[in-house]
């Protein structure tokens, strides 16, 4: 059996998978929707059921404040079947454009298109996110779709599907900044790059206005689905970083930390671009790895993107100060440990919200470990490159 | 960063590195060492702290009670009725007890679980209160040593017809006569929060009274207060409970401790205290199928704070005393605005009076756990393998090629999912067997598998099948340790949260496992020690055995602290020549003791949701017996001498 078959077998197999488990045991969506790790009230399976029966129903969805999905999403959902079949599909969509990215990058080392597939197809994380049915799959598809046509040179493509990808969640729009610089790189022309953002531009504004349209020209879901992100509206606890803040401080410093948050989930796009120009899917990937702690509502599933990722990036394995097998280790222990705390805090009622946001604060830091340990590998082996010094030779770099 | 960076540099300079490598093994014991110190140390003077009442709204003892001689007459008159209908059908002591609870004005319900045992309820709404929340009081019918509860359901009913006159109630008062404080109780407080139509808001607290005496008068009281899986009441409500019964003029004990021992405030009677506290900890919820649930096993899960009171002794203060605690206690609780959540929900008492607080006593599970992760990274850096002794630790020792590493982590996956499986249906099982039918097979299970156990445990000193020796042996079988060794110290670690008790008593007897070397087949013979030592199934034996024969700390305790030798030998002729060891009604009935303990680990999750038995099978087994796997592989060279043998 050639390499390529063999890639499709096991990418079946995953499908497989992802499609048994909810077909032998269909609870397993509510309770991963119920657990704190796969679900927010942004993404959630369960929201995204109560649009679909709200839609069903005639009742404006957009009337309340359940539903924060985009209108075109939840038209398409209410109209879809078999959604076993169609988020392992999505899923299994996802590890081939992986392994398709993989093919295309220019690494010198890199893994095997079948290592790919086998880590993708039986990662654990990618499996409970698909099982999960969190709408963030299809966020987490489209960026891969970003990424994958950027790196083919296909820049209309890449547009296109970052305008949707954009629409699907609000913090994608910080790819533009990547995109955009790829685009200038690749074809060094400004008027590209104005023609691109035109692009991106007009298809927003056209997947909006279908919106605005399908809403019954009422506006309301663009403060549902974007404003009530970036206000951090529904204040539930969740791996991430801010639900604390929100609960804890008085009121009118809420706006200080709003801004505050939203200013640092944005501030290192730029630099990661310019600092990484000749390499734009690392600088795009670790602010993937960046937001995960740094956004609203991350998710489990949003976790999945960065390190299924992981393994494209094999060529700054050996600078790593801790492997990614340790990494992923303690990413999946932290994982673990978070519904126990979570468990003590809201069923036991013998810890309270400390503990879970103490855990979850480890989480972020683990995460902000790995970032900065690949960032440092990175630099040090563009360094070695640039010097022309095999890697394998000792020489001690230091952070200045 | 600098400070590490200057550390890091020291230990290569000086060549630290593989020596601290292979001293892990006896770091990982020291640590444990240092757990258990730790525990010792808690009792110490300066280590605990004086109780206090932490809610300012709960002013538990300060308004005069009336439940005196007057009311007395009617606990009396109540029980004169108890005693002589004690033995009928539970039909008409319903209808005895319902017929009573309407004439004072409580609404009285039945309630019969799919298993037929019943339980009569009675709800009174109170007239100031907002109908939200409610106050529970329990009088089983049997009490937890399977006596009558005479005096307790008296005392109940006195105390229900008395609370009905008050006025002052703003939480509703549910009353419960169950058929006993384990199962039926259970079932009813699962109902109440699921199906059960007539219902009195959420309860907040819930006293359960065992008095079995027919007598008028009781010398102390012993608080029960531990529930399944580590939940313990909030630490104000047993402070209140003691504050309350000090004020009345009651001792009170603690995990049976007997009442020569309540005046005492020394090191050995608190750590006593201490350790029996653990262990209940760890062992609660694994209950016989009859007898032994004092009705906090029963509230757990529900975030119902529960005490239970148990009238010790015939003689001294009159039962109306016992009355006016509770009564104090309910006013306490009644007092209360919001729900319990000041004070602790995490502590260890040392008397009624002093507590351990959790930040003081998890750092010893911490330290036991963490010996785990320390011998799991000792193994995992080639120090179990026999062979590796004088090679020096270095970075191409530590290798392990891909198919040795995924032959590793398949071996321990399927031992851990093959012992994840037999203990779940061994779980389905004792739910489809009854125990009652079935005693002989479940006698024949559980003395099978510790016999079983002990004898594989020896199979390293009988094997003789030789491997050819290679360096792919030994490397899966260091992953599979390793990895087996890593994952026990996760779980422990995970499980100290939720159940401190539980993780440390695993962690100290699973301890012998971190001793677990491997080699050729020769040099395996102390294995056998330690894989004795560190089986489930052994320990089962010993605490059902320990069980069955009222093992009592206090003896032991006594004996060291008074050392006398006409002490030891009294204690000895008593306790061991005095006892009838051939007797076959005896033998059988100590044998039946572990028995009873696995039926109560097997159905543990059913019943109570007690989590004691998957904790087992899904942690401690798996990794037990990934330990005799490995102690039977015959590893004759070392991780890293590939070339030499090729």
């Amino acid at each position: 059996m050639n390499m390529v078959d063999s890639t499709y077998t096991i990418l079946t197999t995953g499908f497989i998978i992802r499609l048994v488990v909810p077909a032998l045991y269909p609870q397993i969506t509510s309770i991963l929707d119920k657990s704190v790790l796969f679900s927010t009230p942004i993404s959630s399976f369960r929201s995204l059921q109560e649009g679909i029966f709200l839609l069903t129903n005639n009742i404006d969805p957009y009337n309340g404040e359940v539903v924060h999905f985009p209108p075109l999403l939840l038209a398409l959902f209410s109209k879809l079947t078999h959604l076993n079949v169609v988020f392992a599909a999505l899923d299994t969509l996802i590890g081939f454009f992986l392994v398709q990215i993989n093919k295309n990058t220019k690494y010198s080392t890199k893994f095997s298109s079948r290592v790919v597939a086998i880590f993708y197809a039986f990662n654990p994380l990618a499996i409970l996110s698909t099982l999960s049915k969190s709408t963030t799959v299809i966020n987490n598809l489209s960026l891969i779709l970003v990424f994958h046509f950027t790196l083919q040179n296909k820049f209309k493509a890449s547009i296109v599907s970052l305008a949707v990808s954009t629409y699907l969640a609000y913090y994608n729009w910080y790819f533009v900044v990547p995109l955009m610089f790829s685009i200038y790189q690749s074809t060094r022309l400004q008027q590209a790059v104005v023609r691109s953002i035109i692009l991106y531009i007009a298809s927003i504004s056209a997947l909006l206005y279908s919106s605005y349209i399908l809403t019954n020209n009422s506006l309301r879901f663009l403060y549902l689905n974007y404003a009530s992100v970036v206000l951090f509206k529904k204040i539930v606890p969740n791996i991430g970083l801010w639900w604390y803040f929100f609960t804890e401080i008085f009121d009118f410093f809420s706006s200080f930390y709003l801004s505050v948050f939203n200013i640092y989930s944005f501030i290192f796009v730029v630099p990661l671009a310019t600092r990484f120009r000749n390499d734009l899917l690392f600088a795009s990937w670790i602010l993937a790895g960046f937001m995960n702690f740094a956004k609203a509502y991350p998710t489990v599933t949003d976790l999945n993107l960065f390190y299924s990722m992981l393994i494209i990036f094999k060529v700054y394995y050996k600078k790593l100060k801790f492997s990614p097998f340790l990494s992923y280790l303690g990413v999946i222990l932290i994982l673990t440990l978070l519904p126990i705390f979570y468990y003590v805090w809201m069923s036991l009622n013998s810890g309270n919200a400390n503990f879970f946001y103490a855990i979850g604060l480890v989480l972020s830091i683990l995460q902000t470990i790995i970032v900065s340990d690949f960032l440092w590998s990175k630099i040090q082996t563009e360094y070695f490159e640039s010097k022309n010094i095999n890697i394998d030779t000792i020489v001690k770099l230091t952070q200045i | 960063m600098a400070l590490l960076e200057t550390i890091q540099r020291k230990i290569n300079k000086y060549g630290l590195l593989p020596k601290l490598v292979r001293s892990l093994p006896k770091i990982s014991t020291l640590l444990t060492l240092l757990g258990v110190l730790w525990i010792l140390m808690l009792p110490l003077d300066g280590q605990f702290r004086t109780t206090y009442i932490s809610e300012n709204a709960l002013m538990p003892s300060q308004a005069y009670s009336f439940f005196r001689e007057s009311e007395w007459n009617f606990v009396r008159g109540y029980r004169d009725q108890i005693i002589e209908h004690i033995d009928d059908p539970m039909e008409d002591r319903h209808e005895m007890l319902s017929s009573w609870m309407k004439t004072i004005g409580y609404k009285t319900f039945e309630y019969e679980s799919h298993n037929g045992s019943r339980t009569t309820y009675g709800i009174y709404h109170v007239p100031k209160g907002d109908d939200t929340e409610a106050m529970v009081i329990v009088a089983p019918w049997t009490t937890s040593d399977g006596e009558k509860n005479i005096g307790g359901l008296a005392l109940t009913m006195g105390l229900i017809r008395y609370f009905h006159r008050l006025s002052i109630w703003s939480k509703n008062i549910i009353v419960v006569f169950p058929e006993d404080g384990q199962d039926t109780l259970r079932n009813w407080v699962d109902a109440y929060h699921t199906t059960l139509d007539e219902t009195g808001g959420s309860m907040e607290s819930a006293i359960v009274i065992e008095y079995p005496s027919e007598s008028d008068e009781l010398d102390y009281v012993e608080v029960n207060y531990v529930g399944v899986n580590g939940q313990l009441p909030n630490l104000d409500l047993v402070n209140c409970a003691v504050m309350i019964s000090e004020h009345e003029g009651f001792k009170v004990s603690l995990h049976n401790t007997p009442k020569g021992q309540l005046w005492a405030n020394d090191y050995p009677s608190r750590l006593t205290t201490l350790l029996k506290g653990l262990y209940a900890m760890a062992t609660a919820g694994l209950l016989p199928e009859t007898g032994g649930g004092n009705g906090c096993e029963a509230f757990s899960g529900w975030n119902v704070q529960t005490l239970t009171f148990k009238a010790k002794g015939t003689e001294g203060r009159d039962i109306t005393t016992l009355g006016r605690v509770i009564e104090a206690c309910f006013r306490a609780v009644n007092n209360l605005l919001e729900k319990f959540h000041q004070s602790f929900f995490f502590y260890l008492l040392l008397t009624p009076n002093h507590f351990v607080s959790i930040g003081n006593y998890l750092p010893a599970a911490v330290l036991t756990a963490a010996s785990f992760v320390i011998s799991s990274l000792s193994a995992l850096l080639t120090n179990n393998n026999v062979n590796n002794k004088h090679i020096n630790f270095n970075d191409a020792a530590v290798r392990v090629d891909t198919l040795p590493l995924i032959n590793g982590l398949l071996l321990f996956a399927t031992v851990t999912v093959g012992s994840i499986f037999c203990g779940t249906m061994l779980m389905w099982f004792s739910s489809t067997v009854s125990f009652a039918d079935n005693n002989k097979l479940y006698t024949m299970l559980t003395w099978g598998l510790i016999l079983t156990t002990t004898t594989v445990s020896t199979l390293p000193l009988v094997l003789r099948y030789k491997l050819q020796p290679s360096a792919a042996i030994s490397q899966t079988v260091r992953i599979a340790n390793g990895c087996s060794l890593f994952y026990l110290a996760f779980a422990l670690v995970s499980l100290l949260v939720l159940d401190f008790s539980l993780s440390l008593l695993i962690s100290l007897a699973a301890f012998p496992l971190t001793f677990i070397r491997y080699g050729a087949l020769s040099q395996n013979r102390k294995n056998s020690i330690w894989l004795i030592l560190s089986s489930p199934f052994l320990w089962l034996a010993i605490v059902g055995v320990a069980h069955k024969l009222e093992f009592q700390l206090d003896i032991v305790r006594n004996l060291i602290q008074y050392f006398s030798l006409p002490l030891l030998k009294h204690e000895l002729q008593t306790k061991i020549f005095d006892t009838d060891w051939l007797n076959p009604t005896f033998l059988q009935d100590v044998l039946q003791g572990p028995v009873e303990i696995f039926y109560g680990l097997l159905t543990g999750y059913r019943r109570f949701q007690t989590w004691t038995w998957m904790v087992i099978s899904f942690a401690w087994l798996p990794v037990w017996i990934m330990s005799l796997i490995i102690t039977c592989i015959d590893v004759q060279i070392g991780d890293s001498e590939k070339k030499k043998v090729n």
